[in-house]
């Protein structure tokens, strides 16, 4: 057991709540939740589309007064600015949302780490971005940012004058300040780019946009409340008074009325204990050497280099190789495949391996994947149960995500379903599904996570490619698609899943019923058609 | 749930969670100063030079090569100046300040923030050099910078602070003295 996992699992709970709550609302091909990363990058490109637009009025010589003209004018200025706030705020929002997802799914650690860290200094330049945003307005506001931040650099120990004194009203503050702020606010989204860049690196195929509809409607939504509610000015700032209130924007100034009652360095210190917890997260979620899952590997002696597990893999985690030739000193190979092998072989790299096994659903010839959870061992599984005892010819076989709805198999099983778990979707070898159906199944009832919330990014997606597309590893023809069938459910929805289950056992009962009504006699339903004697020509 | 209320719940919800955003980006924060001001003193100026000169010898010339000879040696460091504050009588402040910088030849600096309840109250605020004259070398008044503080700063005011209202006490290079601003 990992160190956070007592804190995961508090947090696991509600948010598979909201996930069931938006799934039931939104479905779950645009549940916000679970596109709360790409809705991030989404609100990115609205900041600086929008941003670009606010540039063109921005008066380094007076800022409060051209954000004031621009506020004042409800066409070209008023929603644009509110659409930039209210999507910066929302930016944060859906980071937050997507870091915790990732917490409370426990994908932090390992190869996962460096998008982990990444993600938290991006919402870092980020914060910065804001920060530097807000104090070109140079309202209270802005006013109040400006001031703490520097009463916070002062503390530390590289300037020789403290910088708070440029904002105190000792004299005006120079445009060169102003200018420096911009320069800023412009130049760090290309390191948000640069973060983006290396937060994705280690994903194939990475989404980095959620599904048009989802966009457009975030993108309505935050512009609808920019026309109907929007932005007014705060008073200017003035050193020399001190506000009552300020309207402060809470998602980048939320720490202003802690941070102003404590000592810097008190501040200083819970920023970098909370920074390295944060950046700890990947080492303490790191579960203990026996419960940590193997990466895969590969059998040479199967493997055929055909590309696929090269091409499936979510994590770019294997490639192909010059397979090593044989020398004189080599034992003999005597795999099925010896002859005639290819040169190429594919390689693991251990160090992008998440261990998620979509590799053995995707091989044929069944030649890789994680140590207990390559096709050949699922195969075995299924022996296994065959030869014990045989389940009733009517249960359904349930074969669910570990990651998803494995937690409700005891109601499954209460639906009348025999519950097997597996450890993605993805890494469910085809064959497993047609050898259990052959063993007296009536069906086979895949559970997968939701598409965009698999914990293997990928699984379900090629699991619906290998069993109605022919992707490679796929169903054989000769199986019977009636009889498999494919569902998503997120881990509070047992409701959904057993009402899948019910709907696929009532498809297999209609299957399985005669055509026809067991009193009615076919010689009733089919009245003999009148007979004639016919001239046959000859 | 029907598609219909279905539609209309998630409308709602989406439109409810974007106004919420919408009020967390605006919502005051109360700055809790009550109607208390503030006294601020905030100036910096260059210390007074202070050096001890001697001249060199002809023997201790002639003992160095002839583009090292200079005929006059000044050893010293910037001057450190005292910061008095008194407040209705009471002192708020007496300490010495000095340069920054690891050689403390950096601009001198004042730069402290004191709370004030409303009204008038009498202020005395001294800035003085600290060094003694007779630390100061006899080159001293000859290489001070025309630029440096001077040796002594005073102001002695009544201030009538506005709720809310900040007093700034600041040094104005142009008159060379202390002066208040206040809205």
């Amino acid at each position: 057991m990992a160190l956070t996992t007592p804190l995961e699992r508090l947090v696991r709970r509600p948010l598979a709540a909201a996930d069931a709550l938006c799934n039931r609302l939104y479905g779950w091909q645009y549940n916000p939740l679970y596109q709360s990363g790409t809705i991030a990058v989404v609100l990115l490109i609205v900041l600086i589309v929008t941003g670009i637009w606010l540039l063109l009025f921005y008066r380094v010589g007076a800022p409060w007064e051209s954000v004031a003209r621009l506020t004042a004018n409800p066409w070209i200025g008023n929603w644009v600015r509110g659409l930039h706030r209210y999507a910066s705020d929302a930016a944060l929002v859906a980071a937050a949302v997507h870091a915790l997802r990732m917490f409370a799914q426990r994908r932090s650690w390992g190869p996962r780490a460096l998008a982990w860290v990444s993600g938290f200094l991006l919402v870092a330049v980020i914060v910065v971005c804001g920060v530097t945003g807000f104090i070109m307005v140079w309202d209270t506001f802005g006013h109040g940012l400006a001031l703490e931040t520097a009463r916070l650099l002062d503390a530390l120990p590289f300037l020789s004058e403290p910088i708070s004194r440029a904002f105190v009203g000792e004299r005006a503050v120079p445009n060169t300040f102003f200018f420096l702020n911009l320069f800023a606010h412009s130049a760090l989204p290309l390191a948000v780019g640069v973060g983006l860049w290396i937060h994705v690196s280690r994903l194939a195929r990475p989404s980095l946009l959620p599904p048009r509809r989802l966009l457009w409607s975030v993108v309505g939504l935050l512009t609808l409340v920019a026309v109907v509610w929007p932005l007014s000015m705060a008073p200017q700032a003035d050193p020399l008074v001190l506000p009552e209130t300020v309207p402060t924007d809470w998602f980048y100034g939320f720490w202003l009325p802690i941070s102003r009652r404590l000592p810097a360095w008190i501040v200083w210190l819970g920023a970098l204990v909370a920074l390295a917890a944060l950046v700890a997260v990947p080492a303490l979620a790191r579960p203990g050497a026996p419960d940590r899952p193997p990466p895969s590997a590969v059998d040479p002696q199967l493997c055929t280099a055909c590309n696929q597990c090269v091409v499936d893999c979510p994590y770019e985690a294997i490639a192909l190789v010059p397979r090593e030739q044989p020398t004189d000193r080599s034992p003999p190979q005597t795999g099925p495949r010896a002859a005639g092998r290819a040169e190429l072989v594919a390689l693991v790299n251990p160090d992008r391996c998440v261990s998620c096994g979509i590799c053995a659903g995707s091989c044929a010839p069944m030649g890789v994947g994680p140590a207990g959870r390559t096709a050949r061992d699922q195969i075995e599984e299924v022996l296994r149960r065959g030869s014990g005892p045989v389940p009733p010819a009517d249960r359904v076989v349930v074969l669910a995500c570990e990651h998803g709805v494995a937690a409700l198999t005891p109601a499954l099983a209460a639906a009348g379903a025999e519950c097997r778990t597996m450890a993605c979707a993805g890494n469910l070898h085809t064959s497993v599904i047609e050898l259990t159906l052959r063993a007296g199944a009536p069906g086979v009832l895949i559970l997968a996570c939701p598409p965009r919330d698999c914990w293997g990014r990928e699984g379900p997606r090629w699991l619906h490619e290998r069993l109605y597309h022919d992707r490679e590893a796929e169903l054989k023809a000769r199986v019977d698609r009636r009889r498999v069938r494919v569902a998503c459910a997120g881990a509070a929805e047992g409701a959904e899943a057993v009402h899948a289950l019910r709907a696929f056992q009532a498809d297999l009962a209609a299957l399985d019923r005669p055509a026809l009504e067991p009193d009615e006699s076919l010689e009733a339903v089919c009245r003999p058609a009148p007979t004639e004697e016919v001239e046959v020509a000859p | 749930m029907r598609r219909a209320p279905r539609a209309i719940l998630g409308s709602a919800l989406a439109l409810a969670a974007t106004a919420l955003l919408a009020a967390l980006s605006r919502a005051p924060q109360g700055m809790g100063s009550g109607e208390g001001g503030l006294l601020r003193l905030s100036w910096s100026g260059q210390p007074e030079r202070v050096e001890v000169c001697r001249t060199v010898s002809e023997e201790e010339l002639r003992a160095v090569p002839r583009h090292m000879r200079q005929p006059v040696i000044c050893e010293g460091q910037s001057a450190q100046y005292r910061l008095r504050v008194m407040l209705d009588g009471s002192t708020l402040v007496d300490e010495l300040v000095t340069g920054g910088g690891l050689r403390r030849d950096r601009p001198i600096y004042v730069y402290r923030e004191f709370p004030l309840t409303p009204g008038p109250r009498a202020l005395s605020v001294r800035f003085e050099l600290a060094d003694e004259p007779a630390e100061i070398g006899e080159t001293a008044a000859t290489r001070a910078r025309f630029d440096a503080l001077p040796r002594a700063l005073t102001l002695d005011t009544t201030l009538a602070l506005n709720p809310r209202a900040v007093a700034l006490v600041t040094y104005d290079a142009d008159r060379r003295a202390l002066v208040i601003r206040s809205r």
